[in-house]
């Protein structure tokens, strides 16, 4: 891992994880945007990093958002489910198996960058609200309240990623 | 056996996914159910501590609304503190000898989701337990969930498996107060039956039945009640007293006589 890595992966903590504590409770729109941004941070690990660290990484990330919320094992079984997956997807959707690959904005391109991200993102929000729901009813609701979040976590990853970009670009 | 063991080794990760994930949904599903598991939710001390901080900032914003609420909440105190005075002294604490009130500062509260808690930082002082009632000064919360040193997670009313024994004042009618996880404001009342008259606007307040809440303080008002041919009861909602994306300050209430209330009920139970 060279040490920009290093700095990038800490810049999305930072954004994606350590945000997300205070503002839980406060960020949402319109009563069916919950955001859940620090799913970010685990699709944007690096993509070389061994699965069973990234799934064991996944597991606490999500019981830290768990303890906040008094939803002890949703967050934590909804990010290793995605965490476990995330690279075959990524192998999908980008046919190149380069080990040198970055998980950036820039490198993917908008369109695969998006195609990688949304599906993993709307899985994740899924498993959450389903969870936390106990099952599908009020379905119209849930549906509703799973895909506003997606399309509000994505933006708010977006806008991290980016932010990092435009600071390299910078220098 | 080797062929195992390598069968194995070569879906190790699989397996460490599926444990992760038996943990997490080990972790769901015991949660509704053991009494007191405060080192996985918001009254442990660590979570407790970072709540606290993010509040204190939040409520400092909020300092101004906050003064004038109590500053309402003092005047109707000592107008019940006026008209008191007219009755005997020995009238007053008999009355108050029933149950005792904590003080608790709300430090972290949801309202959203399809279950609600709210976590509060109280006095050590106080031996507050797990059961206990909460109120605030519009009306009542819901319920102590788990408590450690310095905190408590408080299931509040909008928690639907958390159900108030409360009864109509205008027609004496028991009900229980149930949260159907739609709307923060409303929750449903159930059990009315027909033959009694009730209107909307009609106050909903505790029976004092369950010996968590005593008999007498607002759950809230009929907004909607309707009375369908077929169905014994009526379909009603009550507007909850308390507003739960505001509630600052919350009272827990300790029963004194409970205990004994419950034994002696068990006693009957068991005969």
């Amino acid at each position: 891992m060279s040490r920009k890595l290093i700095v990038r992966l800490a810049f999305y903590f930072l954004l994606l994880v350590v945000l997300q504590i205070p503002l839980l409770h406060n960020w949402v729109l319109y009563d069916v945007a919950f955001p859940f941004p620090y799913i970010g941070f685990i699709l944007l690990m690096p993509h070389t990093l061994p699965k069973g660290w990234a799934i064991t990484l996944a597991f606490f990330l999500g019981l830290l958002i768990d303890v906040f919320s008094n939803t002890p094992g949703i967050h934590a079984s909804a990010s290793v489910l995605v965490a476990y997956y995330r690279v075959s997807w990524l192998q999908v959707v980008s046919d190149s198996s380069n080990e040198e690959m970055d998980l950036t904005f820039l490198f993917l391109g908008t369109s695969k960058f998006t195609l990688f991200m949304l599906p993993l993102i709307f899985i994740h929000h899924a498993v959450i609200f389903v969870l936390e729901n106990e099952g599908f009813k009020w379905a119209g609701m849930l549906l509703s309240k799973v895909l506003w979040s997606t399309f509000f976590s994505y933006f708010l990853i977006c806008l991290v990623t980016l932010s990092v970009v435009s600071n390299k670009r910078r220098k | 056996m080797l062929q195992l063991l390598d069968f194995l080794y070569r879906q190790r990760i699989f397996l460490l996914f599926l444990l992760l994930e038996g943990v997490s949904f080990w972790l769901i599903f015991s949660y509704n159910h053991r009494y007191n598991t405060y080192f996985m939710n918001s009254s442990n001390r660590v979570t407790g501590e970072v709540s606290d901080a993010i509040n204190n900032v939040a409520t400092f914003v909020d300092l101004q609304r906050a003064n004038s609420e109590l500053a309402q909440e003092n005047l109707i105190l000592r107008k019940l503190l006026a008209a008191q005075s007219t009755k005997s002294l020995a009238e007053i604490s008999a009355k108050d000898s029933t149950y005792t009130l904590a003080l608790g500062h709300v430090v972290n509260a949801s309202f959203r989701k399809s279950k609600n808690y709210l976590t509060l930082r109280i006095d050590p002082m106080d031996s507050i337990r797990p059961g206990m009632g909460v109120i605030s000064s519009k009306g009542v919360v819901g319920t102590v969930k788990s408590v450690s040193e310095h905190f408590a997670t408080v299931a509040s009313l909008l928690h639907p498996n958390l159900l108030v024994s409360g009864r109509v004042q205008s027609n004496g009618a028991l009900a229980t107060v149930q949260w159907d996880g739609k709307n923060p404001l409303e929750a449903e009342l159930k059990y009315v039956p027909r033959h009694l008259e009730m209107d909307v606007g009609d106050t909903v307040r505790t029976s004092g039945f369950n010996s968590i809440y005593p008999e007498g303080f607002i759950i809230g008002h009929v907004s909607t009640s309707a009375l369908k041919r077929e169905n014994p009861f009526y379909l009603a909602r009550v507007r909850l007293a308390t507003d739960f994306t505001q509630v600052r300050t919350v009272y827990i209430i300790k029963v004194t006589d409970r205990k004994e209330k419950e034994s002696l009920e068990e006693e009957v139970q068991d005969e």
